[in-house]
């Protein structure tokens, strides 16, 4: 009547790509790249934008090519049923495992500055809850929701880093280009990871309406976001020093919860940030519960979205809860994304785009000798 | 159908309400909390660490009165010692709200206790890390036990003291907190650390400062002898001088400090333009060229004691060094002290005076 | 059924339905001069005009009929007939020739008249019930602007509606649900504004209805709503005939219920529910102002207990120093946790506002702000609250009655207590839980197709045009496009042709 049912807008999608990404990407991105660039880590992320700018050209031309269908329905016309579903798996698996490093690294964040004694469990099932209530709701009230969301995550967010600006030693970020190529190139290359969850995108194709602008909305959001990463990581680098940043675990939410607010109503913003916080967990565990499951229902062709909803829930919270300490799960969660998260983030992708090029390319021979 | 998800549904949420309420793992009620203002850490008697919290009594708050409760217990490491402080009282003890640290002149001497000391204070989720920190040539007890007439939260005061609304005071004194400590004791072991102290009647005094070298106390600073710094640390805005003939405040100033190498040692140049007002007397070149001698000879003299007297380099001339030449840097910043030792200094003081 | 020829048929079959209905007149009444002919009156009583009947009906047809020749007195037909035309002197009448459809015509107030011989009954329309006249807006209530409600009666209503829209593309439509009550029902709206698929969405939703009575709106509401199990109003509810007048303007539907002296508009978005009909009546400044205060007091009304009990119970860092010094303080010797102190006094002040509805009005204001101060006072005094939980849940309840509508209120005060029961057990993580899960029902609420959020959220839809009538309210020469429930071809509200500065030479 007045939209299109099950269908969401390219704002839509760009409010749901920026939640996604952006909170979990940036809270540990300035140590990251501080750990192997020192204070020209921000160059790093530079590098990082532009590799994930271009990955996400790829995936727009996809997703272009293939309006309207599901990943699956696509993959399958382009490698058959049973590379189809074997891809639709290994995505399932990606977001499975993506959510549930998450789920633990909010957990351990949460217990960190707030709830020292709650334990992890109860942390899973309560965001885990949420997360599912939210992707039962389908993709149009994601979208919804993903639009007043991000003005609740980056209005404070602008502030506090706007406020923060009268504290920060600008001198901290000097000298300039010291790290090597390599050194750079290297903490490009680990946030570059920060980027992860942007494979969403490849599934969006069947709640687009049309094609038209979304290639420049994905990636504008991409940009505009790692333009904020590279402004973030610079500036806590700056406020900390690199020395300082390489010792916080998550150095971008130590950062807002030590900064003094004007007018003294708050004395100190720690559970406050956990606004950004809580936001940016709901929104990457909503996208994987909400993808994942929908990939489970394309495979199996049956039952309904919200049982396999219900069937990733107790998955997630179980491989969340192996690690024993948190890092442990740093260092297989940079396994993880060394191995398994780079060959789906980035290499299928480019497979799917490979073929779908030769395809097209052989389409268009085939049109010109029906033509002649 | 419909009827049967929606009980599952209300179920489950029901469920899982009751779940959650039965549970509550980190509530605690206001009252049923110790809110420690002040924490002051010394030497022990019997054992290595000794901690002193200032705890505030809400019900003497309320009233008005005396709103302190002292406790102090000593432990084998600071946290255990502040977990046996914990145990003298009733209520949970909470640092949501502790606004200074003092350390004790003993701890400070001991490099390993004050490492440590910083080191679980600044690992402390509840304790702010822009906490102030305080150094003191008593012990911290005897300054916590101290009952001014002016103040009675010796926390509040400090940290008073230092907000940045407070105009008249926070320009002139060198301040330190959690974060300046670690992030110093990470980068060179070398701080500073202003120190507090009583006097006879039991008034606090704020002044002069413990210079920190290798993560130990080398020795307390004057006032004067620390004059120097605040020109060579940006913020001698709000300082006052006077001389014979005239009385100046300044209002800008700003250090530009640069570095050549000369002769095999490196020579550091500190250059000083500062504006100031003139508050009493005349204004001529003659008092102009008075009071930029007596800069300068503040300044130099402060450098002396830090380069003679401790060896030690509190201006983090190194730092400077580091970010703006990286190539100096690379050829004198592996032994420092050695360098610091050797450098040359000189310094100029430009300075106007306005009506 | 049709009716019979023979009119001692009909009187049977009156006699047989209406038994024991004691407040149905009928009369038997000769006509004509020979007396020979006769007429049967069916109406009932206290439903009608009774000077009409006595006027209109019984002298035209007892007395002026006699005066006719007398071979109309021979053709049935043409005596009812003469009496259509001539006999009866008043506009609204028709012709029924079923029998059930002229009992229902007797039952919601029209004069039934059967001739002898004839297959077809008069109705005439002589309603003519008790009712409260039109009366002032009790519960949206303005300071400035027009006072006028809704009346009981629908006809009354409708013409209240008329009055403020002098369009011949205002159309009221009616339609009659219920299976015993038999309530009318009048879909009011701009022929050319509304959206046709939102009308056909309504007109459907109504024919789905099958039950037995409709005794109000709200009834209504519950029933063509699309997600029943939310507490938040999908509909919106307004008992001001200027606010139903704007909306149908804007293209919205106002449903009519008889005998209930609310109009249901649809669709609505939660945004309208925040607008007053007062906010077009004053200077944009100022409603900017109010509205930014409405939103505050909305969430106000929603989160501040249950903020309060996260922020004192697991962050008190969180507060100024001074001011945790003081809570604590001020909560020494309380023997009841936080989140039940809060509970309690949110009870306590829900009481005193059901309380307050029941009472006699001359005490019901009273005893709210009586009632309030003495339990408050009383239950610091004696050392059960703190005086700081008093205050919070005193502005909760303050800040939701600056919500200019009755039922979003209800929603937000039972989310309230979501928030208050996750807030006690997970703290801030569990506040930011609860307004998040309230977020995605709201997020996933439709009203007729129409998100609920919109504008804030799918504000795309409209090209964002809604916005300026949101949190802030634009002027109204900055409103040129109608709002987002018009349909497309019809989105032009106003031409400006000259914008202030009328002095002023060029």
């Amino acid at each position: 009547m007045f939209a299109l049912n099950n269908k969401i807008s390219l704002r839509q999608v760009q409010a749901l790509l920026f939640l996604e990404i952006f909170g979990f990407g940036v809270t540990a991105l300035p140590r990251r790249t501080a750990e192997h660039a020192a204070q020209d880590g921000w160059i790093g992320v530079i590098i990082a934008v532009v590799a994930a700018v271009l990955l996400v050209i790829l995936i727009t031309f996809i997703i272009k090519a293939n309006i309207g269908q599901t990943f699956y329905d696509y993959t399958k016309r382009l490698f058959g049923r049973f590379l189809a579903s074997f891809f639709c798996l290994l995505l399932s698996a990606r977001f499975i495992l993506l959510a549930a490093f998450y789920l633990r690294l909010f957990a351990e964040i949460t217990q960190s500055i707030m709830l020292p004694t709650t334990p992890y469990i109860v942390i899973f099932i309560a965001v885990l809850a949420l997360a599912a209530y939210g992707a039962s709701k389908g993709i149009e009230a994601r979208g919804r929701l993903a639009e007043l969301l991000i003005i609740i995550v980056l209005l404070p967010l602008i502030f506090v880093f706007g406020i923060s600006s009268r504290e920060i030693d600008f001198s901290n970020l000097l000298p300039m280009m010291s790290a090597s190529p390599s050194q750079i190139g290297k903490a490009g290359y680990y946030a570059f990871f920060s980027f992860g969850g942007m494979e969403t995108l490849l599934l969006i194709s069947p709640f687009l309406a049309r094609k038209k602008g979304v290639a420049k909305s994905a990636i504008g959001t991409i940009a505009v976001m790692g333009g904020f990463m590279v402004i973030i990581t610079a500036v806590t680098i700056a406020r900390f020093g690199a020395q300082n940043v390489v010792a916080h675990n998550w150095p971008v939410l130590k950062m807002m919860d030590t900064i003094s607010l004007p007018g003294s109503i708050i004395d100190r913003q720690g559970a406050l940030i956990m606004t950004f916080w809580i936001i940016s967990a709901y929104a990457i565990i909503n996208a994987a519960l909400f993808f994942s499951s929908l990939l489970l229902k394309d495979v199996a062709k049956k039952g309904k979205h919200i049982h396999y909803i219900l069937l990733c829930v107790p998955i997630i919270a179980i491989i969340a809860n192996i690690p024993n300490n948190i890092d442990q799960v740093y260092s297989w969660f940079n396994l993880y994304n060394k191995t398994f998260g780079i060959t789906t983030m980035v290499g299928l992708p480019v497979l799917i785009f490979i073929v779908q090029l030769i395809r097209r390319g052989r389409d268009r021979v085939a049109k010109q000798d029906v033509n002649s | 159908m419909r009827n049967k998800t929606l009980i599952v549904k209300f179920l489950t949420l029901a469920l899982l309400f009751v779940a959650l309420l039965a549970f509550s793992w980190d509530r605690t009620e206001m009252e049923n909390r110790a809110f420690v203002i002040t924490i002051g850490v010394d030497k022990g008697e019997e054992l290595p660490y000794k901690v002193t919290m200032s705890i505030l009594d809400a019900e003497g708050f309320e009233d008005g009165e005396d709103a302190r409760v002292l406790r102090d217990a000593e432990g084998e490491c600071p946290a255990s010692a502040m977990g046996a402080v914990g145990a003298t009282i009733s209520r949970s003890i909470y640092f949501g709200h502790t606004k200074a640290i003092i350390l004790g002149a003993e701890l400070l001497k001991n490099a390993d206790a004050l490492s440590k000391t910083v080191d679980v204070l600044s690992k402390n989720n509840d304790i702010n890390i822009r906490t102030v920190v305080m150094a003191t040539d008593k012990t911290a007890a005897e300054i916590m036990n101290a009952k001014p007439e002016t103040q009675q939260m010796l926390g509040m005061y400090l940290s008073g003291f230092y907000s940045k609304s407070n105009t008249n005071t926070a320009a002139l004194v060198v301040k330190a907190d959690l974060e300046s400590l670690v992030a110093d004791f990470r980068l060179s072991g070398t701080s500073i650390i202003p120190k507090v102290t009583i006097d006879k009647d039991d008034e606090i005094k704020i002044g002069g400062v413990a210079l920190i070298k290798n993560h130990a106390l080398t020795g307390f600073l004057t006032p004067d002898d620390m004059a120097g710094y605040l020109w060579m640390r940006e913020n001698a805005v709000g300082l006052q001088l006077t001389s014979d003939s005239a009385t100046i405040k300044i209002e800008r100033s700003k250090p530009k400090i640069s570095f050549v190498e000369y002769s095999g040692t490196l020579l550091c140049y500190a250059k000083i333009e500062a504006v100031a007002g003139l508050e009493a007397g005349k204004n001529n070149p003659q008092v102009v060229e008075e009071f930029q001698r007596k800069i300068e000879r503040d300044i130099t003299e402060t450098f002396r004691i830090f380069q003679e007297v401790y060896i030690s380099d509190g201006l983090e001339l190194r730092e400077i060094l580091r970010k703006h030449y990286p190539k100096l840097y690379d050829k004198y910043g592996g032994d420092w002290e050695k360098t610091f030792a050797h450098i040359r200094f000189v310094t100029k003081v430009d300075l106007e005076i306005r009506h | 059924m049709k009716i019979y020829n023979k009119l001692d048929d009909n009187i049977n079959y009156f006699d047989t339905i209406f038994d024991n209905c004691n407040d149905i007149v009928r009369r038997k009444v000769p006509i004509g001069a020979s007396l020979q002919r006769f007429a049967y009156i069916v109406y009932i009583d206290g439903l009608v005009d009774r000077q009409l009947i006595e006027d209109r009906i019984l002298t035209q047809t007892m007395a002026s009929a006699q005066r006719l020749p007398e071979q109309f007195f021979n053709e049935p037909l043409s005596l009812l007939e003469t009496l259509k035309e001539g006999g009866l002197t008043t506009a609204d009448l028709k012709e029924e020739k079923d029998l059930e459809a002229a009992a229902k015509a007797i039952l919601t107030g029209d004069v039934a008249v059967f001739v002898d011989g004839a297959d077809t009954a008069i109705i005439v329309s002589a309603k003519g019930f008790p009712n409260r006249g039109v009366n002032e807006a009790s519960i949206e209530v303005v300071v400035q602007g027009s006072n006028e409600a809704f009346s009981d009666v629908m006809r009354i209503n409708t013409a209240l509606l008329r009055k403020r829209v002098r369009d011949t593309k205002l159309k009221v439509k009616q339609s009659i649900v219920g299976r015993r009550t038999q309530t009318n029902i009048a879909l009011c709206y701009l022929d050319d504004v509304v959206r046709p698929a939102v009308l056909e969405e309504v007109e459907k939703r109504l024919a789905n209805i099958d039950i037995d009575g409709i005794l109000d709106a709200g009834a209504l509401e519950e029933l063509i709503e699309e997600d029943f199990s939310s507490p938040f109003p999908q509909c919106q509810i307004t008992e001001r005939p200027d606010k139903a007048a704007s909306g149908i303007l804007e293209g919205r539907i106002a449903i009519l219920v008889d005998n209930s002296p609310t109009a249901i508009l649809v669709p609505c978005t939660m945004n309208s529910l925040f607008q007053a009909s007062e906010d077009y009546s004053q200077g944009w400044e100022i409603m900017s102002f109010v509205r930014i205060l409405r939103f505050a007091a909305a969430f106000f009304a929603l989160a501040l207990p249950g903020l309060y009990i996260a922020i004192t119970t697991f962050h008190p860092n969180m507060l100024p120093t001074v001011l945790a010094f003081k809570m604590a303080a001020a909560r020494e010797n309380i023997p009841l946790p936080a989140v039940m102190e809060v509970v309690m006094m949110e009870f306590a002040f829900e009481l005193l506002r059901e309380a307050g509805l029941r009472l006699p009005r001359p005490i019901g204001s009273s005893i709210g702000i009586i009632g309030g101060i003495i339990v408050g006072e009383a239950a610091v005094q004696a050392g059960i609250v703190s005086p700081i939980v008093v205050i919070v849940v005193a502005l909760t309840g303050i800040a939701s009655f600056a919500i200019p509508n009755y039922s979003l209120v209800s929603g937000f005060r039972l989310s309230k207590f979501l928030i208050i029961g996750l807030s006690a057990v997970l703290g801030i993580l569990g506040f930011w839980m609860a307004l998040i899960i309230i977020l995605i029902h709201l997020a996933s609420l439709k009203s007729f197709g129409l998100p609920y959020l919109f504008p804030f959220a799918a504000g795309e839809i409209n090209g964002f045009s809604d916005f300026k009538d949101t949190i802030f309210r634009a002027p109204i020469i900055f409103m040129k496009k109608r709002p987002i429930y018009a349909n497309p071809e019809q989105c032009d509200r106003q031409v400006v042709n000259h914008l202030g500065n009328w002095h002023k030479e060029e």
